[in-house]
């Protein structure tokens, strides 16, 4: 059985922070045609399984105040993370960002070996067209960069100091999980969006320089501070960091990810450039009041 | 330029990118640094770009363009990527939240010196953590309260390094 209310217990590595709101979410998007006790079937490897779920109820008012899709993507993942966690020994490691992920949501380990792991949630009932529609957009990526969907790395550990303490690539881990979930909830392009990315970006820019380039983790890194810089608003950083990190000797895929980044950010700022505002002489002074 | 010299300019300008970190940002004493750097390349572009970042855009009353305050020749590809890159920094997204006006988004370009900058970050983050900051801006017509992300002074110093360290690596192609 499945406890959406025992958070601690989801899925292993996956800390509290980021399993309650996936929890709850869970919770909102089952809500929507079932009771605490359903079972769900899960085909896993060929076979059939089945795994009851439980909750407890929440007010139904609660999902109006929910993103639709959010809460049926990030319930999906409750689930996946859940049974991944209990049929296949595997652990949470980080999530990746959406818009950099090209195909995986969630880095998680088996033993010392590295998974991605790629997520996907609907509420049609669909499930065939949802992974046709899927594997449609890997098939395009595919076409533009060589990505692999899965890939098996072994387990590094060693420390760094971030923000004046010294931190664990899993806390920076549990850290950029907490903070991607945070920031990809916030409406896009708002300023609450950018501020949140730019902690991402911090965190990852943190990781990317405790993890080596030609590791999986340092790569996803690499590419997660490029990415959060754009999602930031803030393309300036994200050539710099292109820069920085292509001469770190980055894996030709990881290279490729970074050119095609690279392109994205010359294109906000031409768009920027189109918009350069006149210089009026006007200083700046701190209002007390704020 | 001698080859020589041409050499010991691209070595200081790949020098000083090395030390250039994204999470620790001394914009003045890069800014001093680099002007010396396009001075002795007699990149007078880059040189008055480092000039006006230490003292400032404040010039003519009238708001002139961008690539006008710059010298930017029409159709020169280096002059409108540098331009591109300094409103890319010094343009922030703010709301207005002047009382008994609407509020609305503004773009305010930031004409002010990079040391003033960097004392004002440095102030604000001695300051108890705010979301935000209310900066006065005030002309002969009028003057605007107008709300920033609490590190606006921050995003700018590192825009300016992002910028300062594309700048060096065109300048070595």
């Amino acid at each position: 059985m499945i406890d959406l209310d025992d958070v601690a217990g989801l899925c292993p590595g996956l800390h509290a922070a980021s399993a309650e709101p996936l929890a709850f979410r869970a919770v909102i998007a089952l809500q929507r045609r079932h009771r605490p006790g359903v079972t769900l079937q899960v085909t896993l490897g060929g076979k059939e399984l089945r795994e009851a779920l439980s909750w407890s109820e929440r007010p139904t008012e609660l999902a109006q105040m929910e993103d639709f899709n959010r809460v049926t993507e990030e319930g999906a993942e409750a689930l996946a993370l859940a049974l991944a966690g209990r049929q296949c020994g595997w652990s949470v490691r980080r999530r990746l960002q959406s818009r950099s992920s090209e195909g995986a949501d969630w880095l998680m380990a088996s033993g010392t070996a590295k998974v991605i792991v790629e997520v996907g949630g609907t509420d049609d009932g669909d499930l065939d067209v949802l992974q046709k529609r899927k594997s449609g957009k890997r098939e395009r990526r595919r076409g533009r960069s060589k990505s692999s969907e899965l890939r098996v790395w072994y387990a590094s550990s060693s420390r760094r100091y971030c923000s004046g303490g010294a931190m664990t690539l899993d806390e920076l881990n549990a850290r950029v999980t907490a903070a991607i979930l945070r920031a990809e909830r916030l409406p896009e392009g708002s300023d609450q969006a950018q501020a949140a990315f730019r902690e991402v970006g911090r965190i990852e820019e943190s990781i990317a320089a405790l993890m080596p380039a030609d590791d999986l983790e340092g790569e996803i890194a690499r590419l997660g501070a490029v990415t959060a810089a754009l999602s930031a608003g803030e393309p300036l950083r994200a050539l710099w960091l292109v820069d920085r990190y292509l001469a770190e000797g980055v894996s030709p895929e990881a290279a490729t990810k970074l050119d095609a980044l690279r392109a994205e950010a010359d294109v906000k700022l031409a768009e920027m450039a189109a918009k350069v505002p006149l210089v009026r002489p006007i200083k700046y002074a701190l209002q007390d009041a704020a | 330029m001698t080859p020589e010299l041409r050499q010991s300019i691209a070595k200081r300008a790949r020098d000083l990118q090395t030390r250039m970190h994204p999470t620790e940002v001394d914009a003045v004493h890069l800014a001093e640094e680099a002007r010396r750097v396009f001075e002795d390349a007699a990149d007078e572009l880059r040189a008055r770009w480092i000039t006006l970042e230490l003292g400032g855009y404040v010039g003519p009353a009238d708001a002139p363009p961008l690539s006008e305050v710059l010298r930017v020749q029409p159709g020169d590809p280096v002059g409108s990527r540098l331009v591109a890159h300094i409103a890319a920094y010094r343009t922030q997204r703010g709301r207005l939240v002047t009382p008994d006006h609407p509020r609305r988004e503004l773009h305010h370009f930031f004409v002010d010196p990079l040391p003033e900058l960097a004392a004002t970050a440095e102030k604000l983050a001695k300051s108890p953590t705010s979301p935000v900051v209310v900066l006065r801006l005030a002309d002969a017509q009028e003057t605007r309260l107008v709300e920033f992300g609490h590190d606006v002074f921050g995003r700018i110093l590192s825009g300016f390094a992002a910028a300062l360290h594309l700048q060096l690596a065109d300048l070595i192609k």
